[in-house]
């Protein structure tokens, strides 16, 4: 029953901590970065990745495997990526490194819209609540701040 | 919530705050334009990111939740914008006579900016809905837009367009004119300077004259769309298209013209029609109301004979259903591979229906796509429905003029296609016929007729946007005989 090439090329990626992930390359070159490599034959097995650690690796090759499914209909995709994006925020800054240095951009941008949808119709006080920021101006620049700003917002 | 016992150390952190101002950016663009502003006051980190997006869109919402007025917004916003690059720039509003020197400066500076993307609203609200662009109070588009090499795609809604002697939109490829009068030569020398096009949408242009499409040869030219209500389109005008590179012509919304002069589509091979809001906008008045309508619609189908792909929606289907019941068909005849039908299923649509399936000898693909009947997609031609008893829809097969023996030698797949949301068309695992018509008759004669007359057909297919039933011609024999 099975319609994915069964003869695809295998490819082998090295994260950061020195794990070894084996992934078909049909899959892989969803990262444009791998992508190029590949298409220049400069593919070394195994393909160094200095800056995405093994964990977030097995995350960003689970979306590209989910993404490379020819048979998954757009539906059945966002569903799946609603559930993808259900972390912590410690790895979904990892995912958007990731996503950024692969250059995955379907990734990156669901990624943002993720943390969009934190900020978005929220009070300045909530979101850095939510995302622990630390309000670091002095009351003189946070009155400065008020009157800058007061032709968006009271 | 964050008092976990066991403490991980990157869920107390800030860790948006160490991303990289582009990734920063990125998000911002995300949000809607208030909530991006709203950023710069969470930190010093925070204080000036908003400054270089590259999305900039004022849209109702801002006045909605900031309770700021468009205009004096938009001054502010381009005075503080920092970033070298503007990809998109985007306004809704209501234009004023007093307003052509901000207008003007926000333009300026999007081009400055390389704009991309420019898409510019001066009549969010329909409150000139009735006004002709050639009047004031109009905004005459600055003609700066013209020669704005970035410039990728352009959406004008209720502006005047006064084109400079030269100009040359080089990477062009999108154009869409909403409310606008478009006078003679005016696409033509449009088209001629965008050398890129693919896509020309017109949206209630021209309402009140003749207006003559002329869409200048493009090897890259793809879709031509025009969009009409009934309301202000003066119902003795004409369209006139002229587009020999067009391959997908979309019409939509209304047939208000009087006529239909199609001209030139030779590379045209995709043609879709959708007036179904004609259900709601014409108002019959007697027996008969219908007939110029019928008239106009017969002369526009004629002209796509050759299309390899052919849509058309459940109006257009009862028009002529309407016309077949009184006999008053001519030859139509289309070479299409690929038809796609909008219906409802009800009963006396079954003229259409059949009328088309004859008439598409060529179709390999046929698509029915079921719309949910809602009391409101109805012709009320009163003669026509006391002629035909639709009770008696198995009879009505078996009139020979309707009789679809002999005809769609060249079916291969039909694919009947519910388009409600999150439909199921099966239950515990099984598919029923029954239950995918919901008891509506004519979806199952339909099944019925094309198994037993369609030689070639290979499969049916019910399918919604989740799930899918293919029955095999095959296993339909085994069935017969078992």
């Amino acid at each position: 029953m099975s319609l994915s090439p069964s003869t695809s090329k295998m490819l082998s990626l090295k994260s950061s901590d020195g794990k070894v992930l084996e992934v078909e390359e049909h899959v892989a070159v969803l990262c444009e970065t791998i992508k190029s490599l590949v298409e220049d034959g400069c593919a070394d097995s195994p393909i160094p990745l200095a800056n995405v650690d093994g964990a977030t690796l097995g995350n960003v090759m689970e979306w590209c495997k989910k993404h490379a499914d020819q048979k998954a209909s757009a539906d059945d995709l966002e569903d799946w990526d609603a559930e993808f994006v259900e972390r912590d925020q410690g790895e979904l800054y990892h995912l958007i490194m990731a996503a950024n240095y692969l250059n995955i951009k379907g990734l990156l941008d669901l990624i943002c819209q993720k943390v969009a949808d934190m900020i978005k119709g929220k009070h300045p006080e909530k979101i850095r609540e939510i995302f622990n920021i630390e309000n670091d101006f002095t009351p003189e620049q946070q009155e400065q701040i008020r009157k800058d700003n007061s032709w968006a917002f009271e | 919530m964050a008092e976990s016992t066991n403490e991980n150390l990157e869920m107390v952190q800030d860790m948006i705050s160490i991303l990289p101002d582009e990734i920063l950016q990125l998000i911002l663009e995300k949000l809607p334009l208030e909530d991006a502003v709203k950023t710069g006051c969470l930190s010093r980190r925070w204080k000036d990111v908003w400054k270089y997006i590259t999305r900039i869109s004022f849209e109702s919402s801002w006045v909605e939740s900031t309770g700021k007025e468009i205009v004096p917004s938009l001054d502010h916003f381009v005075s503080l914008h920092q970033g070298p690059k503007v990809k998109c720039f985007s306004f809704e509003m209501t234009y004023e006579l007093n307003m052509a020197d901000q207008v003007n400066s926000w333009i300026l500076f999007a081009v400055k900016k390389n704009v991309e993307r420019l898409c510019l609203d001066f009549d969010v609200d329909r409150v000139n809905y009735e006004l002709n662009t050639e009047h004031d109070p109009c905004y005459e588009l600055h003609s700066r837009v013209f020669t704005c090499e970035s410039l990728v795609s352009l959406t004008l809604r209720f502006c005047r367009l006064k084109f400079p002697d030269l100009f040359h939109l080089r990477y062009l490829r999108t154009i869409k004119l909403w409310q606008i009068e478009l006078p003679d030569k005016t696409l033509q020398k449009v088209t001629s300077n965008t050398p890129v096009l693919e896509e020309l949408v017109l949206i209630e242009c021209s309402r009140t004259f003749d207006f003559y499409i002329d869409v200048a040869p493009n090897p890259n030219f793809h879709t031509l769309e025009i969009v009409e209500e009934l309301s202000e389109v003066h119902s003795w005008t004409v369209i006139e298209i002229n587009a020999p590179s067009v391959r997908k012509l979309v019409m939509c919304q209304c047939m208000p013209r009087l006529e239909y002069r199609i001209k030139n589509i030779s590379q045209c091979h995709e043609v879709r029609l959708n007036f179904d809001s004609m259900f709601g906008a014409v108002q019959v008045e007697e027996n008969g109301g219908f007939r110029d309508y019928e008239d106009i619609l017969l002369k526009l189908l004629s002209n796509f004979k050759h299309a390899r792909t052919l849509r058309l929606c459940n109006w257009c289907i009862q028009l002529l259903s309407v016309r077949e019941v009184r006999k008053f068909t001519g030859s139509l005849s289309f070479s299409c591979t690929h038809l796609d039908l909008y219906t409802c299923f009800q009963m006396w649509e079954t003229p259409g229906i059949a009328y088309i399936l004859k008439a598409c000898h060529d179709v390999e693909n046929l698509v029915i796509l079921i719309d949910e009947y809602d009391g409101h997609a109805v012709l009320q031609i009163y003669d026509v429905l006391t002629l035909y008893d639709f009770e008696e829809i198995s009879k009505f097969w078996r009139n020979e003029d309707y009789s679809l023996v002999g005809h769609l030698k060249n079916l291969k797949v039909v694919e009947f296609k519910e388009t409600r949301e999150e439909y199921h068309i099966m239950n515990n695992g099984t598919f029923e016929l029954h239950t995918f018509f919901k008891e509506r008759e004519l979806g199952m004669h339909l099944v019925d007729l094309l198994m037993e007359n369609a030689d070639n057909l290979k499969c049916v297919v019910f399918s919604s946007d989740k799930q899918q039933h293919v029955i095999y011609r095959k296993d339909v024999d085994v069935v017969d005989k078992v």
